[in-house]
């Protein structure tokens, strides 16, 4: 006979145990507060005596510079209160946990009146209360003493707390899985740990590998994926895949749940109550340990292209690092054979994985497709490549592949493929060594920002083959042939008005977020991307910038530089480009650069340094683009004789008195 | 009523309770007595449903116990060595256990906090050993549960509290048919409060009987010769549970009644012969003794 309870009586219990929590992590809440609250007010305390201070001058007080010490107010504390709760989150969610790993009080939980399950998730919803919404009260003083002071909120600070709230649920609910698993607190801590460290690092260990031994494969499209961390919950906090770490909280949830009421009372105080995540541990570790000493041993390079020592190196670092993981999980060697079952799997696996990576089995590296069986290819060059209709290499792979159909540029592309094969010097025996450094510098996104090419094939059989090589290879150790790789052929393909048309931002980027638009006469021809004589010949042209100024407004400008823009797309697509010097005008364009949503803070970061804002994109405007000038005719800035209007407002303001006049 | 039929409780290849079968009525006092690691513990565990059987059932007025929360609302636990926050005092605890209990009675608590000299607003863990577990029973019994299971209560308790303990209890199961069930190792105090006695050994359960009917099943007898008869087997015929020999002096525990053995004693010709009742723990060393616990190897 089995009695229930109603879902009210059950939500009861939980509030009871929700206060009783409540009650038992008070000491810390308090510490958390007092911290907080006296660190706010020292950072405001200076932030005012700062703001106001440098706001006094003989010019009057300017109230801006004491906006500016409140924007830095509302940075530091939130960043301290951000990291304060990281802590906190801890204290609170090992304590809350803590229920599941002491016999007394299993004892005293396990006799309660409550279901394991209820008691669970309450613990649980516990850890989420208390992690979020003390941090939640101070973010809202922080922004009500901004808003007082009248700084409006800084969307960054804003997004703090959706970053705070999916960091801190997902590893409260990993870290609750895990206390599930484990019979210790100190288990739980250590494999909360190591797999949030170690999952990163074998990730980044696999890349390398692929990256090393498979030359052309995109492996850094995943630099940014979760795959990249998703054993890493830690990582939530930056923001990122927000919805995958939901997916990943609700699953911990679930199987925490779902294991609970299965769990043996009795593995308090001993190693697990669920073995698996034991193994998780000692497999990453085990891995990451076998890994570097055994590439240690493969690029000496000593039998079977160093892939003898590979497998000798990695049993050598691998058993050791699982025999003294599993010394310190278990606290002895009970069950060693139990993890040794699991370890023999690994190393099979590890073993034949590096043969068939290390002998190219399946001819990766070589394969280039016969013509014959070629329907269209294309080639993109990473550093002259717009695309905003798709992204990723899959992507930008998949639109270059049905670019050219015709036989000459199919030859073209084929043979650029055969140098970049040939360049690769694939009979190198240095592929282990180069593990490390497509390891530690394959995270950046070379695809994109490096001398990179992609050469895309559509076969007959429809699949889909493409590869990413690199000019200068300058991240790899392989020993690279660079007179080889024949660039020019590249040109060939990347000059032609196919590719200006598919992958120059000029023509695909948003027309509506146009920053900038100038045009140069000169009168001379300049090269297609009028990069580099643009300088030479800006020094001695005339440039007119098509902005707003004293007798134009932000509507009047923003118009004239979309019709202009957009004319001249016409024009291209009607009449494409010219080989002749009969170029009036190099049209200047910048865009702004929209939010790069997913991107890490690292990534960002990279993105800045690649200089990915304020880029300017370069076109030429011929005698025969009758669009692009008559939209220039229309916006007062040419005459009928496709001269320039000197009476235009936009030469006006261009300051036409630093300029050559031709 | 607790039924319990083949339960089986295994910690890896330890088999703590094994197979065990036993059925104790409402409003009876039940005292597990045992050797160290005879599975006393462990079966208090699974009826508080703390530990989940690995075989068998345990059936409290018909209804499974184990993640019940309806049935282990009627159900308190007092370990060997109760729980308490750093921070926990009787009032805080009271109020999670107010809540959680369907049962609890204020009145019953105000009741027992009088009676038990104890600061209720004193921070539990700082309190003695015998004074944490008087907190532990004025929570307990508040809650007026109709199951309570007890490990080592007596432990630390001074004579006064003990003699109050037993008091309560008693009171308790005769008014609200409370069915207790205590594990101890004082059978001194089992001997005062049990109706009924279960010895368990190696997980199995020797022996279950009423108390009273227990103390008159067995006798210690004492019988001395002048000269000691040359027959084969003096106690022949005689349900000998233990015999230990002094010169011409015995000591024989037998399992009868005086009725049943003193004739073919007197036959013997006895120079001196008594007999007379055992205690609880003389009953429990011969039983012992009987099933394979040889007290004088571990002396």
């Amino acid at each position: 006979m089995t009695q229930t309870v109603s879902f009210r009586e059950k939500f009861k219990s939980g509030f009871a145990l929700f206060k009783w929590e409540l009650k038992s992590c008070i000491g810390t809440l308090i510490v958390f507060s007092v911290l907080s609250s006296v660190f706010i007010a020292i950072v405001l305390t200076l932030s005012l005596v700062i703001g106001y201070s440098s706001a006094l001058s003989d010019d009057g007080f300017d109230y801006n510079n004491v906006l500016t010490a409140l924007t830095v107010f509302q940075y530091i504390t939130t960043y301290m209160v951000f990291f304060l709760n990281a802590v906190f989150t801890i204290v609170y969610t090992i304590r809350i946990y803590s229920y599941l790993h002491n016999k007394r009080k299993a004892d005293l939980y396990g006799s309660m009146p409550i279901s394991r399950r209820t008691f669970f998730i309450s613990k649980t919803v516990s850890a989420y209360i208390l992690s979020v919404v003390p941090t939640m009260f101070f973010f809202s003083v922080i922004e009500i003493i901004s808003v007082a002071f009248g700084q409006p909120v800084m969307p960054d600070i804003a997004m703090f707390f959706v970053k705070l709230l999916v960091g801190a649920i997902a590893c409260i609910s990993f870290y609750g899985l895990l206390a599930v698993c484990s019979g210790t607190t100190l288990n739980s801590v250590l494999t909360f740990i190591a797999i949030n460290f170690a999952y990163p690092v074998t990730a980044l260990f696999i890349k390398g590998t692929i990256k090393a031994f498979f030359v052309g494969m995109p492996a850094n499209q995943y630099n940014s994926s979760f795959i990249m961390k998703a054993l890493n919950p830690l990582s939530a906090y930056d923001g990122t895949h927000i919805v995958y770490w939901l997916i990943f909280t609700a699953l911990c949830l679930f199987l925490g749940i779902f294991l609970v009421k299965k769990r043996r009372a009795e593995c308090a105080q001993t190693s697990f109550a669920y073995h698996l995540p034991c193994y998780i541990v000692e497999l990453l570790i085990a891995f990451i340990i076998g890994m570097f000493v055994g590439t240690l041993f493969g690029s000496l390079n000593v039998m079977l292209y160093g892939y003898a020592g590979f497998v000798f190196g990695f049993v050598l670092g691998s058993a050791p690092a699982l025999f003294i993981t599993h010394l310190i999980l278990y606290k002895g060697f009970s069950k060693l054979w139990k993890s040794a079952i699991p370890y023999g799997g690994l190393v099979v696996t590890v073993v034949l994985l590096m043969a068939f990576c290390n002998f190219d089995v399946l001819g990766y590296n070589n394969y280039v497709p016969a013509e014959s069986s070629v329907k269209s290819a294309g080639i993109i060059e990473m550093n002259n490549c717009y695309c905003s209709k798709t992204k990723g290499s899959f992507g930008l792979a998949s639109m270059a592949s049905d670019d050219f159909e015709d036989s000459d540029s199919i030859k073209t592309i084929t043979d650029f493929h055969r140098s970049a094969v040939k360049a690769a010097n694939l009979e190198s025996n240095e592929k282990f060594s180069s593990i490390w450094a497509n390891m530690l510098l394959s995270n950046i996104p070379s695809e994109y920002f490096e001398n990179g090419y992609c050469v895309a094939y559509r076969l007959n059989n429809g699949r889909l083959t493409y590869r990413f090589y690199d000019s200068t290879m300058s991240y790899s150790m392989f020993n690279y042939d660079n007179d080889s790789f024949d660039t020019k052929l590249a040109d060939k393909i990347t000059s032609s008005d196919t590719y200006f048309k598919n992958y120059s931002a000029i023509m695909n980027d948003d027309i509506n977020s146009i920053k900038m638009l100038d045009l140069d006469y000169s009168g001379n021809r300049l090269s297609d991307d009028g990069y580099d004589d643009y300088y030479y010949y800006s020094y001695n042209s005339l440039t007119l910038h098509i902005e707003s100024g004293s007798d134009i407004s932000d509507q009047k400008a923003d118009a004239d530089r979309k019709k202009i823009l957009e004319a001249y797309r016409k024009d291209v697509e009607a009449v494409g480009r010219h080989d002749d010097d009969s170029e009036l005008f190099t049209i200047a364009v910048q865009f702004e650069v929209p939010e790069k949503d997913g991107l890490s803070p690292s990534e960002q970061l990279i993105s800045l340094i690649e200089s990915d804002y304020g880029r300017t994109y370069y076109g030429t405007i011929w005698a025969d683009y009758s669009n692009t000038l008559a939209a220039l005719r229309e916006a007062g800035i040419i005459n009928s004789n496709n001269s320039v209007n000197k009476s235009c407002p936009y030469y006006i303001n261009s300051n036409p008195d630093k300029i050559v006049d031709y | 009523m607790i039924e319990i039929k083949n339960l089986t409780k295994r910690f890896d290849k330890v088999v703590a309770v094994n197979n065990l079968d036993l059925t104790v009525m409402s409003g009876t006092v039940t005292g597990l007595v045992g050797s160290n690691g005879s599975g006393k513990s462990t079966l208090l565990r699974m009826l508080a449903g703390v530990f989940r059987p690995d075989g068998g059932e345990i059936l409290l007025n018909g209804a499974s116990l184990f993640d019940n929360p309806a049935a282990k609302g009627n159900c308190y636990f007092i370990p060997d060595f109760p729980y308490f926050y750093n921070s926990s005092t009787i009032e805080n605890t009271a109020s999670l256990l107010r809540e959680i209990y369907p049962n609890w009675s204020e009145s019953q608590y105000e009741k027992y906090c009088s009676m038990f000299p104890i600061d209720r607003n004193g921070k539990i863990i700082n309190m003695s050993k015998g004074m944490q577990r008087q907190a532990a029973l004025i929570l307990a019994l508040s809650t007026c549960p109709e199951f309570l299971f007890l490990d080592e209560i007596f432990d630390g308790l001074d004579p006064v509290v003990r003699h109050l303990l037993k008091k309560i209890l008693i009171e308790h199961v005769y008014e609200h048919q409370l069915t207790v069930m205590i594990a101890s190792h004082n059978l001194r105090e089992l001997e005062d409060l049990c109706d009924r006695v279960c010895l368990m050994h190696r997980g199995n359960v020797l022996m279950e009987r009423d108390i009273d009917s227990l103390r008159l099943e067995f006798r210690k007898v004492q019988i001395a010769f002048n000269q000691i008869p040359n027959v084969p087997d003096l106690f022949a015929g005689i349900n000998v549970v233990n015999v230990w020999r002094n010169g011409n002096v015995f000591n024989v525990t037998i399992h009868g009644t005086e009725a049943d053995f003193m004739p073919q004693l007197n036959a013997l010709n006895p120079a001196y012969i008594s007999a007379m009742p055992l205690t609880l723990e003389e009953i429990f060393i011969s039983e012992m003794g009987a099933a394979g616990y040889d007290t004088n190897s571990i002396i």
